[in-house]
């Protein structure tokens, strides 16, 4: 775990290249637009970061905590974000394509407009979640809490096994 | 160690590129059909693609030996022979593979087939389709169901919980993911 906290976006671009983004203290650092596919941020702090417009396809970021983070057309397909922390994070628009979301939490994040096409949020818990407007084609919701989450206009069929659904709209 | 991931048209597998990034020596684990951008991955990073393991005999995952075998020679490992269309050394639980300065060590995984294997290398795990992100493969039966899901807990479960989990379709995990909400275990 990396005890600095990098200063600015091009200390951050470098921790991560040398392989220190784990358990990295990131918080709030611009990365918007940043290449930073494949890399391994397990268990760091991107909590308030910009990362919209970034590469993050097949990026690791388990136990990560991106609460209210900017994801915004992030491209996170195949991106490793189980048991990370997305409470309030704006992922609208995003490319969440076989995105492992497994046990992630994301109380009010906002996957309006994102894909998630074929994504894997089993026993996450959305609760007032936002996926208005989402492709959830076979996205596999199996035992997730969606309490309290917009559904409205997405598309697809999604697995909704075991799911919570109560008071969400659809 | 060097994993690469690619995932093929058919039905959405995955294959990974396994190498020693000393040696160059690679492994290819799965091998669904033959694609291009393998043997190009393996001509732009120099590696020389010395063995084929297969995690269990589903086309998906098999189609693409011969063309593989053919064109590089490799040797072929899995848990029956022959496969895809060609003889095989067969491995069995416990034992190990080689490669380079590498070593994985080989789980015995059955449930979705009678037979399928897992391999285990430091800090990534290959378990074709016993294990998914948050799922499990498809078994024809509640015995073999109960028996995937012990061998699972028995042997991926207690590899050390960093360890990335590649799967045979989907994206890849942790140990500490699937064991703590994988909904076929919590």
């Amino acid at each position: 775990m990396s005890n600095t906290a990098p200063e600015d976006r091009s200390e951050a671009l470098a921790l991560i290249a040398s392989g220190g983004g784990i358990g990295a203290d990131l918080r709030n650092i611009d990365l918007s637009g940043a290449d930073l596919h494949g890399a391994r941020l397990s268990g760091a702090n991107l909590s308030g970061a910009n990362l919209s417009g970034a590469n993050l396809f097949e990026t690791i970021l388990d136990g990560a905590n991106l609460a209210d983070a900017n994801l915004t057309n992030a491209n996170c397909e195949f991106a490793l974000l189980g048991a990370a922390d997305l409470t309030r994070a704006n992922l609208s628009g995003a490319n969440l394509k076989r995105a492992n979301l497994v046990g992630t939490k994301g109380h009010n994040a906002n996957f309006s407009g994102a894909n998630l096409y074929y994504s894997r949020p089993g026993n996450a818990d959305f609760q007032n979640a936002s996926f208005q407007g989402a492709d959830i084609t076979r996205a596999i919701f199996r035992r997730a809490n969606l309490s309290g989450a917009n559904l409205s206009g997405a598309i697809g069929q999604a697995n909704f096994e075991n799911a919570t659904l109560d008071g969400a709209q659809r | 160690m060097i994993v690469k991931h690619f995932m093929l048209n058919v039905h959405e597998v995955n294959s990974f590129i396994a190498a020693d990034s000393e040696t160059r020596d690679a492994m290819l684990i799965d091998a669904g059909d033959y694609d291009e951008r393998i043997e190009q991955y393996l001509n732009d990073e120099g590696l020389n693609l010395k063995k084929i393991f297969i995690t269990h005999d589903h086309y998906d995952h098999t189609d693409g030996i011969a063309d593989y075998m053919k064109r590089f020679h490799p040797e072929l490992i899995s848990g029956t022979s022959p496969i895809g269309g060609c003889e095989s050394q067969i491995v069995k639980h416990g034992d190990e593979i080689r490669l380079g300065r590498l070593t994985g060590k080989i789980y015995s995984t059955p449930g979705h087939t009678p037979v399928g294997l897992t391999l285990a290398f430091l800090g990534h795990v290959f378990t074709g389709d016993a294990l998914f992100a948050g799922s499990v493969g498809g078994t024809s039966n509640p015995r073999d169901y109960n028996t995937q899901l012990a061998a699972i807990r028995q042997h991926i479960f207690t590899l050390p919980e960093d360890t990335l989990v590649h799967v045979g379709h989907g994206p890849s995990s942790t140990v500490a993911i699937e064991k703590r909400y994988n909904p076929f275990f919590v």
